[in-house]
This record gives structure tokens, sequence and C-alpha cells, in this order.
């Protein structure tokens, strides 16, 4: 069966579809981008009553030899932990696709980028050969690049080019690794499930030298201390919609990462990191809420709050648990849901008002009464209020890592008060208090973003309510996960 | 509040209450005792394994005969100090006895012990007001809070200043380093060219050849000063 | 005769060179670009003679004393001879080349490639020496081809003068050579009763080099280093190619940086091998100077054709790091490099060249927003900038892939040594980040900036057949060796076998 190809390329032939179309038919770009993401949604949403929720292995393989010279196959299957990830990444890019159908300038070419974009996602999450995993992880360094650089904010060339370097000198040291993986292996592979087998004849040296070369390319996009300064500046220059595809997709490759290729692979390097790891987490989670708190831009102050909520998966993996490894793969799906949510929020405002500085607002629930429940119903969820979906995903992390590290998640315990801290002040200076009357023309929110945050509000009421679905999903994985480390 | 320190007459209502009152009070115990209807009343079987050890009490039949004696005392000494038209006795024994009197009339001066404790638990309690509010309030919680958007705002700036000039650095280190090496050949004179291959080759061969390793601080030295002189010598255009 | 047979596609190239001279006296002036379709048609017809050649069924050692023809060589001879085509299809749309001299002009770029054919095929220094030179005197001359044109003189003079200059740096070390071994020979054949044998002098029992050998390997690899623009001889690089006209700067970036790292890799990988002279360290030095001399000037660059000129020094890096690796796989990833290499620069070059040719100027504010101009042209470009700065899945991935894998299989295998390679492999990986910038520089100015004379009135850009063409050729194989390169790579295998 070769439904993953088709998910994974299906936005390809979109792009092309886009590319072909001139460029004054923006209506038509427009359809043929919200189709081809749209289809792949449905598709990828299909495989939810295909799935095998009983099993740890790879599901809907498909292995055709790409190189055979060097050992290169074209090997694609999804498992618990990559499956919900394929679904977040197709749901997210329909809605920020739905979210970016405001861009009036150039249309052509962001389409046909995003559409680009999603191809690179799609394929990281399913790929299970190391170079094809490093081919698709680099493909969504190019869309970005644009993207950001033609339709983003004032520090927008900056803003890419640091991005777009970043990443890379992180990703090159994965390259690195993933040679040398190969030529230690025997006889030599790509093949991740093969290599994932190979490590018992590793030196522990061997391990912790490549685990750093892995970790140098997932730390930059996870983000994690101190190679997250990309991300403040990154988000805040970027269109509404390619803010809401980095926070909630592209650093969740880098926690994917972590998950799938370096734990599993080197296993005594990720022992000898751990206690590191931990450190980091702390620090993301801690630091991260902090510099959330001193940030007066709305969106960078999301912006810093999701790298305190990858801490919280860091946090998660390091537990070492059923529980914790749970806890990291739930948060990464509610944290793409309510990021995309808050992202979507924050450029709603800022394309009425051209401005997001939270001391230029007042009152604002009074004009905007639907704009502002939404906006209090994702940052709720943000800190993590039991009854929506941030509330599972953390409660998981924090007790599975608590076992292993008592004083290192009380002291992350700092960083739920601090977010909701900042999150609530948010609110009350923007929409509490008397009606700033410089505010006195907004308009709430259009059938275009309520399109587009309707599934998100769903999603993250229901997963806050009843995760059994989700965690179903990765049960299987996460025991099997689990049971590796001794 | 004075009408209350006269006694004065009961309005009738009150009065025919005190009469049915006084009629069944006098009679009652003989009442009650028609047809052993009290004892009955108040029997009871002992439990078993509680039997008691010795007969009900009675008491004693003495004291019902002082309670009597002592009731219609009470009733001519009332008669006495009250019955009259003046009270002279009273106010006499008033005035003799006037703490015991003072402090049976004060209750025992429970009252003003009372309003006082209620004063003294009433300026406790705004003292404990004024911590909660001033000291925990203000010095505790705003002040974590203040401190933490200190931390906040520190921690901004370190990101800011501190990591991401620390990344910015390492990208301007390319950038120095192809500076220095285009300023080598901004002139774009080919005699530059050849002597900075010239010496470069001669560095490349004191490499290679082992034996001739002590040479090569020799002829570096000598090679920069040649560079050197040839940089800092400004030649007529 | 068998021997002269193995040598037809070169000696066709001569003669149809010398007929194009000839025929340059005979045509009239309005049919003088004739010249070029002969020139590339004579490219053609040699590149049918190389793959036609019975040679490619093993090495067939050719005159016993000066060349062998083994499948190394042929696929060095494909390249540069598709090479030399595509650069004739530039130079037909190339507006200053004066048409009175087309018959000048192609018969240069014939020669030149006529030498590079011998140079990739030598087994003999005297052979290598002669090759350079007729390469190099063409490149010359070819170089200052737009006589009124200032930079055009400049850059032919300092490209003169430099190769003078390490043109007697290589005799020197030919002549020491000579005094260690007692022939200019590299390596002999000789074909006795079971099959063939080879003489090298690393085989010839000459013990660990003496410093006479050592100096004259270096000596010679210097003056490999000028043809092939590696540091320190890469200063001449700059201002030749800004000066020459375009279509001579694409042929000098590709075809004699190919042409020479074959004859290196033949020389210090498998005739006198780098790690029996211990100068694997010096090579490896050579090669991290080489990317990052290139790289971190041009970031500093404002004029294209001299940022894609410090670009191409630093290719020539990479290119050196599978030398120096001295494996199979370094081997065969310098011919796989090469390949890719002169596919994406020939099509890079081909968009500067029209772009140029269309503003006047070659300077990087004229690529001012060509996505609103010619969003085709501008996304080719970009495919082309981002596969030389090594980002999947295009051609200049596969090629960076194989050439850092050569380095790390070289530090595996090296046990107590293997800190050079690895550090070589890191260099190589971070030059890699730094020539992003660069080129994404030029993608800067053509995507992100409005077209200088605004939005709305740019004109498009006008791309000839001949520039559509080379476009076509050279993406399509950016794109399919990106995608598909097991084609190549097997190709590639079997040309890196070699005796014995």
């Amino acid at each position: 069966m070769n439904i993953l190809s088709l998910i994974t390329f299906l936005p390809l032939a979109g792009a092309l579809l886009v590319l072909g179309l001139p460029k004054e038919s923006k209506r038509a770009v427009q359809v043929v981008a919200l189709l081809s993401s749209g289809l792949t949604l449905v598709l990828s949403a299909g495989l939810y009553f295909l799935f095998d929720r009983h099993t740890s292995g790879m599901q809907f393989v498909e292995r055709v030899p790409w190189i055979p010279s060097i050992g290169v196959q074209y090997f694609l299957g999804v498992d618990g932990l990559s499956y919900p990830l394929v679904l977040l990444t197709a749901l997210i890019s329909f809605v920020s696709l739905v979210a970016s159908l405001n861009i009036v300038k150039r249309v052509k070419e962001y389409f046909f980028w995003f559409l680009i974009l999603e191809v690179g996602m799609l394929g990281v999450f399913v790929s299970l050969d190391l170079v094809l995993f490093y081919v698709f992880w680099e493909i969504t360094l190019v869309p970005m690049y644009f993207l950001i650089g033609i339709w983003g904010g004032p520090k927008k060339e900056y803003a890419a080019i640091k991005f777009f370097l970043y990443t890379l000198t992180g990703s090159v040291f994965m390259l690195l690794g993933i040679l040398a993986v190969y030529f230690k292996s025997d006889p030599h592979t790509f093949d991740l499930l093969v290599l994932l087998q190979a490590h018992p004849d590793w030196s522990a040296r061997f391990q912790i030298l490549i685990f750093l070369a892995f970790y140098l390319g997932f730390a930059v996009k996870v983000p994690a201390f101190p190679f997250h300064t990309w991300l403040p500046l990154a988000h805040v220059e970027a269109p509404t919609a390619v803010s809401v595809v980095l926070a909630a997709v592209l650093l969740k490759m880098g926690v994917y990462g972590i998950m799938r290729v370096s734990y599993g692979m080197l296993p005594l390097g990720f022992q000898w990191f751990l206690p590191f790891l931990v450190i980091i987490a702390v620090i993301n989670i801690v630091y991260g809420a902090l510099c959330a708190m001193a940030q007066t831009d709305m969106k960078k102050m999301v912006a810093y709050s999701s790298i305190n909520h990858m801490g919280y998966c860091l946090l998660g993996i390091a537990g070492l648990t059923v529980t914790g490894f749970s806890g990291a793969m739930l948060q990464m799906i509610n944290h793409g849901l309510i990021t995309g949510m808050l992202f979507i929020l924050v450029g709603v405002i800022y394309d009425r008002a051209h401005t997001r500085d939270i001391n230029a607002f007042g009152g604002l629930a009074a004009k905007v009464p639907f704009y502002a429940g939404l906006m209090s119903l994702a940052c709720f969820a943000s800190l993590g209020l039991p009854g929506l979906a941030g509330f599972v995903s953390e409660l998981l992390c924090f007790l599975g890592a608590f076992a292993r590290w008592k004083v290192y998640t009380a002291v992350s315990v700092i960083g739920i008060l601090t977010t909701a801290a900042f999150f609530l002040r948010m609110i009350e200076k923007v929409f509490l208090g008397p009606l700033n009357p410089k505010w006195d023309k907004l308009t709430d929110l259009d059938a275009r973003e309520v399109c587009a945050l309707l599934p998100l509000v769903v999603l993250t009421i229901l997963l806050g309510v009843y995760p059994k679905p989700a965690l179903d999903l990765m049960n299987a994985t996460v025991v099997h996960m689990a049971s590796l480390f001794k | 509040m004075d009408r209350y320190l006269h006694a004065h007459e009961a309005p009738w209502p009150m009065t025919v209450r005190l009469f049915v009152l006084m009629v069944v009070a006098a009679f009652s115990g003989w009442l009650l005792d028609r047809g052993e209807f009290f004892t009955r009343l108040v029997h009871f079987d002992a439990l078993p394994g509680l039997a008691p050890a010795h007969e009900a009490a009675h008491a004693p039949a003495y004291l019902t005969w002082y309670v009597t004696a002592a009731v219609f005392f009470a009733i001519y000494l009332a008669y006495r100090l009250y019955g009259g038209s003046n009270f002279r006795e009273a106010e006499s024994i008033k005035r003799r006895c006037a703490p015991v009197f003072n402090l049976l009339e004060r209750r025992y001066y429970l009252d003003e012990f009372f309003l006082a404790l209620v004063g003294l638990s009433d300026q406790a309690a705004r003292l404990a007001f004024w911590i909660d509010s001033e000291v925990v309030d203000r010095f505790f919680v705003d002040g974590w809070g203040l401190l933490m958007l200190a931390l906040a705002r520190l921690c901004h700036l370190f990101d800011d200043s501190i990591i991401d000039r620390s990344v910015d650095a390492t990208g301007g280190l390319s950038v120095s380093l192809g500076g220095t090496l285009r300023w080598i050949v901004r002139r774009g004179l080919v005699q530059e060219y050849l002597l900075w291959s010239a010496a470069v080759m001669s560095v490349l061969t004191l490499l290679t050849l082992p034996a001739q390793r002590y040479c090569l601080g020799a002829s570096v030295g000598l090679g920069l000063l040649a560079i050197l002189t040839l940089l800092l010598v400004r030649r007529p255009r | 005769m068998q021997n002269l047979n193995l040598l037809a596609p070169e000696i066709a190239l001569c003669l149809l060179g010398l007929g194009l001279m000839l025929a340059d006296l005979l045509l009239p002036a309005r049919r003088a670009r004739l010249l070029y379709h002969l020139a590339w048609f004579s490219c053609l017809v040699a590149l049918g003679l190389v793959l036609r050649a019975p040679s490619w069924a093993g090495a067939i050692p050719g005159g016993g004393t000066l060349w062998v023809v083994d499948p190394m060589s042929q696929f060095f001879k494909a390249m540069v001879l598709l090479c030399a085509a595509l650069a004739l299809m530039l130079a037909l749309s190339y507006k200053p080349l004066p048409d009175s001299q087309a018959g000048t002009f192609s018969a240069l770029l014939v020669f030149s490639t006529a030498g590079m054919m011998f140079l990739v095929s030598a087994t003999d220094l005297l052979l290598v020496f002669v090759a350079l030179e007729l390469i190099s005197l063409s490149s010359f001359v070819l170089t200052g081809f737009e006589r009124r044109n200032r930079k055009s003189n400049e850059g032919a003079i300092k490209y003169f003068l430099f190769g003078a200059f390490s043109s007697a740096i290589m005799v020197y070390g030919i002549s020491l050579y000579y005094a260690a071994t007692g022939t200019t020979r590299l390596a002999a054949f000789t074909l006795g009763g079971g099959g063939v044998s080879l003489w090298t002098p690393a085989l010839a029992g000459a013990g660990p080099a003496g410093p006479a050998l050592a100096l004259a390997m270096l000596f010679i690899l210097l003056g490999f280093g000028f043809k092939a623009a590696m540091a320190p001889m890469h200063f001449w690089v700059p201002d030749a190619y800004e000066g020459a006209p375009t279509p001579v700067t694409t042929f000098l970036s590709v075809a004699p940086k190919i042409a020479t790292m074959g004859v290196l890799a033949r020389v210090f990988m498998v005739l006198v091998p780098a790690s029996g002279m211990q100068m694997t360290v010096l090579l490896a030095l050579l090669a991290m100077l080489t990317m990052t001399v290139g790289n971190t000037i041009a970031i500093f660059q404002d004029n294209v054709k001299r940022m894609l000129a410090y670009s191409s020094v630093a290719q020539a890096g990479y290119i050196l790091i599978g030398i120096v690796s001295g494996n199979a796989l370094g081997l065969e990833g310098v011919l796989l490099y090469s390949a890719v290499y002169a596919a994406m620069n020939i099509g890079a070059f081909a968009v500067v060249q029209a772009v140029g040719e269309q503003e006047g100027s070659y300077g990087l504010k004229s690529f001012d927003g060509l996505s609103r101009r010619s969003l085709p042209v501008a996304l080719v470009m970009a495919v082309f900038l981002l596969s030389l700065a090594g980002i999947p899945p295009l051609g200049g991935f596969i090629g960076k892939f194989y050439i850092f894998a050569s380095a790390l299989d070289a530090g595996r295998a090296a046990g107590s040594g293997s800190l050079i390679f690895y550090a070589l492999a890191v260099v190589g990986v971070l030059n890699s980040v730094v020539s992003v910038y660069y080129y994404m520089k030029i993608a800067y100015h053509m995507f992100f900036l409005p077209p200088q004379q605004g939005e709305g009135g740019a004109p498009a850009l006008a791309v000839g057949p001949y520039i559509y063409g080379c476009l076509a050729v050279t993406l399509a194989a950016v794109l399919f060796f990106g995608l598909w390169p097991e084609s190549l790579i097997a190709q590639v295998k079997f040309s890196a076998q070699h005796l014995p």
C-alpha cells in the first residue's frame, strides 16, 4: 500500500500545479493549495481507522531501493510515535493554509513554498532511512527561508537567514553523525530499524560522540537552551501562518529526532547525557517562562512560551518511564494545537491593530467578546488548566519525571506558575479593564479565522477531557520504547 | 434602660400565667406522686451485668424538710426587706455590703471582662490583618512577584545580550576571517599575489622537509618581515 | 597503430580545431557564427568517439610511456567535452564577443579542451606539462578576448603572470622528480606474459620518500594547484573570472578544474599515493585553507562573477577532500562531485550571463527582483545556488555527501592518524554552512528585493534559445542526479576502477 507516499507527496503535486498557474489567478492558486492539503489531511485521518494500536512495529511500510550502490533506501513507515505527528502536521498545514487566505502579495509563490514545506515536514516523520530523513529535514529549511524572508515582519531578511544558517549548522553535524553510524555498522547501512538493533556492538565513547553530533542537530530545532535564540526572532518576524507551522510542527521534529534516533540508536550516549538533558529541560522550562514574562510583544511572549513547553517534552523524555514518554508525545500534539491557536489569535489582532504591544490595548473584551473568549481559552490551555489539553500532557510529563528526578521536577513547577502569571497578565492588560477608546472600531473574528481556529479549539477541549484516543495511538510504541532502557 | 431598674407590676396576662404556674408548682410534687406515676416514669431496669451493688439511692428525707424550711425563710426575709413601704433595711444592708452587692449586681463583672476580651481580640485581628496585607502580601507575595519580574527581565537581557550575541559572534568569525583575507589582496597587485603564494609555498616546503624544520622559524620570520615591509611602505603611484 | 586509435578523440578534436581555424579564413564574416556551431559539433563528435571507445571495458594502456586510456580518463574526457559544448552555447548568445573573431575563439576553446583530454590521460610528467601549457596558453588568450575591456586585459595579464610563475614551479618539481627517480614517468605499464604489470616510483623500492621526491611532489602539486585554483595559488581567480567574457569564465570555472582534479586524483591517489609520501596532512591543510579562503572572502563580494569565482575556489577545496581521503570512496567522490559541479556551475553562470547582459552589469543589484521579472529563471537559479551549497535533494548534496563519507571512512580506517580526517570533515561541513550565506545573498536579491525599475515597470528577462538550452540541460542534470543518483554513482564506481 503506497498510502504514505501518497500522503507525503500529494502537497508536492499541488505545489507543481500551483507553479503552473498564472500568478494573476489568486483564487485558483488558493483552491488548488487547499484541495491538496485538505486531501492529505483526509488521507492521514483515514489512516486513523486502519492504524493497529496493539503493535509497536512499523505500519504501512514501503521499502524500495533508492541508491543501492551506497545502501540508501526509500523506506517509509509510521508507528505510534510518528503517526500522531503526521496527523498533526496535516491538520496544522491545512489550518495554516486557511489562515493564509488573507495574503495579498505574491500569492502563487507563497502557496508554492508552503506546500513544499508540508512535503518536507511529512517526509521527516515517515522516513525510516537516515539519508531520506536527512533529505526531508533539509527540505524544510528552504521554503521557511523564503516564507519568512518575503512575507515577514520588519526584520524578516535577518530572521530568515539566521534561521537558515543556525538550523543548517546543527543539521550538518547530524549528517556527520549519520555517516559515522553508517560506517560503524556492519554491514554498512542507513536503515534505521537495523541500526536501532546494532548498538550493542558500539563502544560507549563512540555512542557518546555520535549522540552529541545528532544532539546538536536536534537541539537547535527543539529548541534547547542555549541553542534557542533563533526562535523568538523567527517567530516574531514570520507571517502568522508560518509562525503556526514553525511552532506546531517544526519544533516537534527535534523532539521526534531525539526520541526516535538518539534514544533508540545510541542508548549509552543517551544515558551519559541524561543529567545534562534534565538540566537543559529545567532551564528551558523556567528560563523560557521567565523570558516570556519580560515581553510586551504578544507574539514574542508566545514564542518564549513555546520554549517553555518544549522543556516539558524534554523533561518527560528524561523521566524514562512510560508515563514520561507518553507525556512528551502527547505534549507535542497538544502544544501544536494550543500554540497554533495562540499564534493565529495573535495574528488576528495584529491584522486589525497593526501592533502587538500588550500595553497598547485595554478592555477589548467589550468590543470583541468572541475573540477574547477564544484567546482566554487558548491561554488557559497553554498554562495547563485541567479540562483542556495542556493539563494532561504536562501532568504526565511531571509524573513521569518525578520518580527519577525529584528536585528538578519540583523546580520545574515554577515554570507553570510563571506561565500562568504572564498569560493572565496579558489577558488582563489586553481584554479587561476599561475599553481603550483607540480600538473602538475593532471587528470580531471573521469566517476565515473561525474556520482556521475551530478544529484546534475542538481538539483542545476534546483532548483535555478525553485524551484516551490520542494516548491509545501512542501506547504500544511508548511501552516498547520505555522497555528498551535498562 | 432606666425602666428596668425599678420593679413594677407585671401586666395581667403575665399575672395569670404566673398564677397558673404557682398552682402547678405548689401541688406538682404531690400530684406526680399519685399512683407512683413519677416513679414509674423514671424507672429503668439495670442492664444485665450492671446490677446495682445496693438498693437504689433515695434522697435523705431530712433534705426535703431543710429545703422547704429554707424556702419559707426566704419568703419571710423577702417580706421583711421589701414588704414595707420603704426599703430602709434593704438599703442599709446594701450600704453596708456595698462591694458584695456591686459584685452581685454586676454579675461578677463578667460583662466588662467579656467586652475587654472582645476589644483585645479586635486589636489582635487588626494587627493580624496588618501583618497579612502589609508584610505577608506585599513583602512575600508581591515581592516574589516583583522579584520574578526582575528575574524575568534579567533572563531576557541575558538571552538577548549574551547568548544571542555569542551566536552572532560565531557567525561574525567567518566574516572577520574573510575580511582579513580580503584585506591582504586589497590592492590587487600581481606582485603581492605572487609574494603571498611564494610565502605559503615556502612554509609548505619547510613542512615537507623534516630535517629542515629548524629553519622554519627563521624563514617564516624573514618572510613576515618582507610582507610587513611591503605592506607598510607606500609606493608612489 | 592501436595506440593511436586510442587517441582518436583527441586527434579528431585537434584536427577539427585546425579545421575551424581554416574555416575562419574561408567563411565570410556574416556567417562567422557558424564556426561556433561547428565547434560545439566537433566537441560532440569527440564525445561520441570517447563514448564509443573500446577502453570502457577496461584499462588499455596506450603508448606505453606517456599516457593511459582507462575508464577514469574517459569519464573526465566526457565531462570536459560536455563543458566545452555548453560553454560554446553560451558564447553564441554573448554579445561582446566580436563575430570576426569567432574562429579564433572557438579554435582556442577546442584546443584547450584537447589539452585537458591529454591531461587526464597522462602518466608521464612531460605530457602533463605540455598538456597544462596547452590549456593555459589557450586560456590566457580567451580570458583577454575582450580587447577593449580593461578588466579583461587585467585578468588575462594576472592569469598569465601567475601561470608563468607556477609553470616554473612545476618544471622545477619535475626536474627534482627526475633527479629522484631517474625518469619523468609517473608509471609504466609493461605487457608481460600474464598480463599488465605496473611500475611506479612507490613500487620501485624507493623506500620512504627522500626529501627530493617529497619536494618534487609538493611543487608538482602546487603547479596543479594553480590550474585547479587551490590556495595558495588561487589569487588570479577572482580577477581573471571577473574580467573574462562570461562564457570563458564558465568554461574556466569548470573544465580546467575538473581536468586538473582528474590528474591530481591519478597522481596522488593511484600512482604516488599521498599516504605513502606522508603528504596527507599537507594536502588536508591545503584543502581546509582552500575551502576557508574561498568561502569567507566570497561573503564580501558584490560582483556576482567574482563571488562565483571565489565559490569555485571553495568547491575545489571540497573535491580536494576526496583526494585527501585516498580511498575508493574518495576517488569516486572526486568523479561524482566533478560531474555534478560542472552541471550546477555552468547553469549558474548561464543565468548570470543572461541577467548581466540585459542589465549591463554583473553586480548583485542586477538580480534585484528577478523573481518578479521572471519567476522560472529565478527558481532555476535558486536550484543551482542551493545545489552549490549542498542542500538536498539536489545533485550538489549527493556530491558533498559522498565526499564527507569518504573523509569519515578514511578517518575510521586510519586508526591513530584519524584526527586530520575528522577535522577535515568538520571544516568541510562548516564551510558548507558559510557558503549558504553568500549563495542566499543572490537569492535574497532575486526574491526579496523589488526590481530596480519598480514593481510594475520591470521588463521580463530575455532568455535566448542557447541559454535556454544550457539551462535545460544543466537543470535536468542537477535535479536528476539529486533525485536518482544511482545511474551516476554506478557509472562513477565503474570508472574509478584502475590498475592495478
